[in-house]
């Protein structure tokens, strides 16, 4: 029952949409422009070892390593990375809006904010 | 003597235009693109789709497209032994262009994780990866993965001092898996030697790395086309 719903809504949103060829192609093009310029103006500008950035993503990983046993930050990493695997397999409720599915929501952002302390007390 | 030179220019027109009719109806009889394009014409875009924030995946492509042409300009320049590695990185900035390039590499590699975890938070935050698009999810998930390695693994190759850092890190972090056989077979070169790990790592980079996201793209697009974008909320 719950199925059907979610496919007649799909099917008014795409009723209500935009053509896909040459309308959204055109825009997709123009964001590819836009992405390619971004990078390349940011890269004709600003020196990457200066700015670090790839410091900031693994600064999370680095300082957990240091702070408990360098193994049992891999098993942590693994285990972000099965959980995230088997996610559709566990939620598996036809619910879709974040504040009915609660509890992955809140072991998400645990996840984030775990990463964001050690990332912050790494850099 | 005007009139005639016309006729024969209309008719060479004529003619290279039925030409080029034949050749394009060849071509689209024999890839089936017709079909393709016909089923393509038809095809919209649902609205909530047109949020800025489903264009997240579609930057994370185009960011990896760049990685991979800028990356195939390096790796003509790039020596990957221990001697020669930081000494042939700093010479890429002396060929033309060298430097751009080297530059474009590092900013697309930033924009890649950044837009392909802001674009995983949104699948996850609209609940995306639920049924039918398991695989989908799943394939994504790996992707993420194989970027995250992707970064890593290029951090390793200018064999500098945070190279440094970041293999004593990674073989510390990967210390109980070395230890596991077949995986330890597939990282026991973190525990090796300075060169055993830069020969690693560039392969990795190089090889596999490109190789499995190449195929898991092709996946991923091949399911979002089966299945489509998911429905509003």
């Amino acid at each position: 029952m719950n199925q059907e719903v979610v496919e007649t809504s799909i099917e008014d949103a795409e009723e209500a949409g935009r053509p896909f060829l040459p309308n959204h192609v055109v825009e997709e093009m123009g964001v590819i422009f836009l992405v390619t310029g971004i990078i390349m103006i940011i890269a004709s500008l600003l020196r990457p070892e200066e700015v670090g950035l790839p410091h900031i993503f693994f600064a999370g990983a680095h300082e957990m390593a240091d702070v408990v046993a360098p193994w049992f930050a891999g098993l942590v990493i693994l285990l972000v990375v099965i959980f995230l695997l088997a996610l559709p397999f566990l939620d598996r409720s036809e619910e879709r809006h974040p504040f009915k599915r609660l509890l992955f929501i809140i072991i998400m952002l645990g996840i984030i904010l775990v990463w964001l302390v050690f990332t912050i007390l790494g850099f | 003597m005007a009139e005639e030179s016309e006729s024969s220019m209309s008719k060479l027109l004529s003619g290279l235009g039925g030409i080029f009719t034949k050749v394009r109806d060849w071509i689209v009889s024999r890839s089936g693109l017709e079909d393709f394009m016909g089923e393509t014409k038809q095809k919209k875009v649902p609205k909530h789709a047109l949020n800025p924030v489903y264009c997240l995946g579609g930057v994370t492509f185009v960011a990896l497209v760049v990685l991979g042409l800028t990356g195939l300009y390096l790796a003509g320049l790039y020596r990957p032994t221990v001697l020669e590695a930081q000494q042939s990185i700093q010479q890429i900035s002396d060929v033309p262009f060298g430097f751009y390039m080297k530059s474009i590499h590092s900013w697309a590699a930033n924009l890649t994780i950044i837009a392909i975890l802001l674009h995983t938070l949104r699948v996850f935050i609209t609940g995306s990866y639920k049924k039918p698009r398991e695989f989908t999810w799943l394939s994504g998930v790996i992707l993420l993965v194989l970027t995250f390695s992707f970064v890593l693994t290029g951090y390793i190759l200018p064999m500098d001092e945070r190279a440094d850092v970041t293999r004593e890190t990674l073989s510390g972090v990967l210390g109980g898996v070395k230890d596991i056989p077949l995986l330890g077979d597939v990282f026991g070169w973190l525990a090796g030697g300075a060169q055993e790990a830069l020969t690693g790592a560039y392969w990795l980079h190089v090889t596999l790395l490109p190789l499995g996201g190449a195929l898991f793209l092709v996946f991923h697009f091949y399911m979002i086309r089966k299945h489509g974008i998911s429905g509003p909320l």
